[in-house]
C-alpha cells in the first residue's frame, strides 16, 4: 500500500498573520511556518494504517517555498518514508486550479493506493483540493471524513454533515480529506529525527512534472485592503435611563 | 521568551517537539497533580511512545542513539512546564534505567529495561539511606548470600517515583566485604518489601518521593545486575555524577520559566502610569538574570559536549554545571518573585510554585555544598 499524504505548510496560527498590500500574497514573513495542524493528523491516518501493516509507504507530498523542507523533515521525523517537495518560482502565488493541477502530476508521478489530505487549510481555506485532486487524478474522492478505516482495497469512512451522517466507502485508489475529529498527531521522537535526515527527499519543479503555468489559465488578485481598525464602541452609562438609551442605540442602527 | 543559542538542527527540533509535547501533555496536568501530590503515571506510557525516556540510550537496547544532550533538551523543556513531573519522568529516562543499562545481562535488558524506556515499567532508583546522604559509604542495607539466593535488608529513603515503582534498582553493601557494592532489582509485591510512606515536601509536589523498607527480601541471582563480586563504590555511582548535568538542564529550564513568567508580568502590570519593567529597578533584573541564564546554558551544554566526547567522566565540570545552573535558577526566581510583589507571594501564582520548586536543585544529586567540596578539591584545595 503506497499512501501519499498532503502537506502544507502554513503561518502559525499563533503567530500574527497578514497579507502583503502590494502583492496580495501572504505575508510568510509575518508568522512562523509550520506544518498545518489538520495534515499532522492525515499524517497519524497512514502511520497507524502503517503501524498495524507493514510493508506500507507513506511519502509526504508538499508544493511551497524554500521553507518548506523543515515541514517536510517534521512529517519524516514522524515517520513517513520519503519527502517530495515541489519548489518552483512560478508557483508564488499560485491559485486553487493550478496548485492542484501540480499536486496532482506529482501524486501521478510518485504512484499511490490512497491519498489522504486534511479537509480545510487554516490558512486559504479554500477546502477544495482534496476533490479537485480526485477529479483531476480521475478516481474517488471522499471527503471531511470524521472517521476512517483503510482495507486493502477499499477505504471507509463517515462524513457529518448538518443534514446528517453518512457512510462513505470508495475503491482503492482514491483521495480523502480528514477532519479535526481524527486523533492528535504523536510527536516526532529523537530517533525519528535522527531517521529523517537519511530518508529519501525528492525536489521537483513544475519541468519536472510538465507543467507551464500561464498567467491567463489562474486568478489573479487584483488588490487588499487591509480590514479597518475597529473603532471605539458607545459606553452606556447607567443612571436610571440606561435600558431606554440601550433600545434608541438598537432602533437607531436598525437592529430593532 | 528568553532566547538562547541554537545546539545544532537536531536538538533544536527535539526541543521544538519537547516543547509542543509539555505544552499539551505537562501543562495540563500539573495543577492537578501539584495540589494532589500525585505523579499522573499516564505520562510514563505517553513520554515512552514519543521516544522520550532513553533518547540517550543506544538503539540496540530500545533507546534513541542520542547523546546525554539529547536528554538534557528534554528535560530542560519538561522542567519548563513542571519541575516536579519533569523529576519523575527524568528518574525514568536516566536515574532508574541507569543501572539496568550498565550493568544488565542482554536478558535483564530485555525484561526491565525495554519495556522501562516504553514505560510500561516503571523502576526507581534506591541509593540514599535515613543515615547516608552525601556521605554515600556509610551505608548500611546489605545483600547476604545464602546458598543460591541474595537476602537483602535494609531502609532507604527520598526515592523518587518510589511509590510508585514497579521495581527498584537498589544499591547495597555485599556482606563480609567492606568496599564491594552490589545493584539488585526488587520487584513490586517481593515479600518484604515495601513502601513504607510517600514523603511531604516544600515543593516538586507532583513528584512522589517515598521511604523504602527492605526486611529479608530474597532473590534469585536473575535479579544482581552488577557482576557477581560487587562493583566499587565509584562505580556505582558514576552515574550519579553524569546526572548532574541533567540536574543542571533541568534547573536552566525552571530560570527559564521564572524568567519569562516575570517579564511578561513587567510588561502587562502598570504602576505610576507606566509598566513596571521600565523603571530601572525591575530592568536591572531582567538585565542581570538573562546574562545568569546564558552562562548556565553555556556551562551546561558545554558540559554534555565533554561527556559525550570524553571517556572519562568530567566530575569537575558536572559539578561547576550543577552548581552555577541550580544557584542560578535560585537567583533568577528569587528576583522574579520581587517582580511580582504581592501576586507573587500568593498560592496561585505560578511564581509561586517555582520559588518553591527551585531549592530542589540545591539538594539533590550533592547539595551546593558537596558541589563545593568537589570543585575545590580538584584545585588541589
Amino acid at each position: 500500500m503506497k499512501i501519499v499524504v498532503l502537506i502544507k505548510e502554513v503561518p502559525d496560527t499563533w503567530g500574527d498573520r497578514r497579507l502583503n498590500s502590494e502583492t496580495g500574497l501572504l505575508d510568510r514573513a509575518g508568522a512562523e511556518p509550520v506544518v498545518d495542524e489538520i495534515n499532522e493528523r492525515a499524517l497519524e491516518v497512514a502511520l497507524t494504517y502503517a503501524d498495524a501493516q507493514t510493508g506500507t509507504e507513506i511519502v509526504a507530498l508538499a508544493i511551497g517555498p524554500a521553507s518548506v523542507p523543515t515541514s517536510l523533515r517534521k512529517a519524516l521525523g514522524m515517520g513517513a518514508d520519503s519527502a517530495v517537495h515541489v519548489l518552483d518560482d512560478a508557483l508564488v502565488g499560485a491559485d486553487i486550479t493550478l496548485t492542484a493541477q501540480v499536486i496532482a502530476a506529482a501524486i501521478k508521478r510518485i504512484g499511490f493506493d490512497l491519498v489522504i489530505a486534511g479537509n480545510v487549510s487554516t490558512d486559504g481555506g479554500g477546502s477544495a483540493i482534496p476533490s479537485m485532486v480526485a477529479e483531476l487524478l480521475g478516481v474517488p474522492g471522499a471527503t471531511y471524513l470524521n472517521a476512517v478505516e483503510i482495507t486493502v482495497d477499499a477505504v471507509t469512512g463517515r462524513r457529518e454533515t448538518e443534514a446528517g451522517s453518512f457512510g462513505v466507502k470508495a475503491a482503492l485508489p482514491a483521495v480523502i480529506s480528514i477532519t479535526e475529529a481524527l486523533p492528535d498527531a504523536r510527536f516526532p521522537n529523537f530517533k525519528g529525527i535522527m531517521a529523517a535526515k537519511k530518508k529519501p527527499f525528492e525536489t521537483l519543479s513544475l519541468g519536472d512534472l510538465d507543467i507551464t503555468p500561464t498567467e491567463e489559465s489562474r486568478s489573479i488578485v487584483l488588490n487588499v485592503t487591509q480590514r479597518p481598525a475597529r473603532t471605539a464602541g458607545t459606553v452606556i452609562t447607567d443612571e436610571g435611563d440606561a435600558g431606554q438609551q440601550l433600545a434608541d442605540f438598537l432602533a437607531k442602527n436598525q437592529l430593532i | 521568551m528568553i532566547s538562547l543559542g541554537s545546539l545544532g538542527t537536531d536538538l533544536d527540533e527535539l526541543r521544538q517537539v519537547a516543547r509542543a509535547f509539555a505544552d499539551r501533555e505537562i501543562e495540563s496536568r500539573v495543577d492537578e497533580a501539584e495540589s494532589a501530590e500525585h505523579f499522573p503515571t499516564e505520562l510514563f506510557r505517553l513520554a515512552g511512545a514519543n521516544g522520550f525516556i532513553g533518547s540517550h540510550y543506544p538503539v540496540d537496547v530500545g533507546g534513541g542513539g542520542g547523546g546525554i544532550a539529547a536528554a538534557m533538551v528534554l528535560r530542560e523543556e519538561f522542567s519548563y512546564s513542571s519541575v516536579g513531573i519533569s523529576s519523575g519522568l527524568g528518574h525514568q529516562d536516566h536515574v532508574g534505567t541507569a543501572y539496568l543499562h550498565r550493568f544488565g545481562s542482554p536478558e535483564q535488558i530485555d525484561r526491565w529495561l525495554r519495556p522501562a524506556l516504553a514505560g510500561e515499567f516503571v523502576i526507581a532508583m534506591a541509593v540514599t539511606e535515613p543515615d547516608a546522604g552525601s556521605d554515600v559509604r556509610r551505608m548500611r542495607s546489605k545483600a547476604r548470600r545464602e546458598g543460591n539466593e541474595w537476602v537483602i535488608t535494609g531502609r532507604k529513603t527520598f526515592i523518587t517515583n518510589g511509590p510508585l515503582a514497579d521495581g527498584i534498582a537498589i544499591v547495597v553493601r555485599l556482606a563480609d566485604t567492606t568496599d564491594r557494592f552490589g545493584v539488585f532489582v526488587v520487584l513490586r509485591g517481593d515479600p518484604g518489601y515495601q513502601c513504607e510512606r510517600t514523603l511531604g515536601k516544600m515543593g516538586c509536589n507532583s513528584s512522589e518521593v517515598g521511604e523504602l523498607v527492605f526486611d529479608d527480601v530474597r532473590v534469585g541471582p536473575d535479579r544482581m545486575l552488577s557482576p557477581e563480586g560487587g562493583s566499587s563504590l565509584e562505580d556505582v555511582l558514576d552515574v550519579l555524577v553524569r546526572g548532574r548535568v541533567l540536574v543542571a538542564a533541568s534547573a536552566l529550564g525552571l530560570a527559564r520559566r521564572a524568567f519569562d513568567v516575570g517579564m511578561e508580568y513587567a510588561k502587562q502590570r502598570e504602576a505610576f502610569g507606566r509598566p513596571i519593567g521600565r523603571f530601572q529597578e525591575i530592568s536591572m533584573k531582567f538585565a542581570d538574570a538573562s546574562t545568569a541564564i546564558r552562562a548556565a546554558h553555556l556551562i551546561t551544554y558545554d558540559t554534555a559536549a565533554l561527556l559525550e566526547r570524553d571517556s572519562t567522566v568530567p566530575v569537575l565540570e558536572c559539578s561547576q554545571a550543577k552548581l552555577f545552573a541550580s544557584e542560578t535558577a535560585v537567583m533568577v526566581v528569587d528576583q522574579m518573585m520581587r517582580v511580582f510583589g504581592g501576586a507573587g507571594f500568593m498560592q496561585s501564582s505560578v511564581i509561586e510554585r517555582l520559588y518553591r520548586d527551585a531549592r530542589f536543585f540545591t539538594i539533590v544529586e550533592g547539595t551546593v555544598e558537596i558541589q563545593h567540596r568537589i570543585i575545590s578539591s580538584h584545585l588541589g584545595l
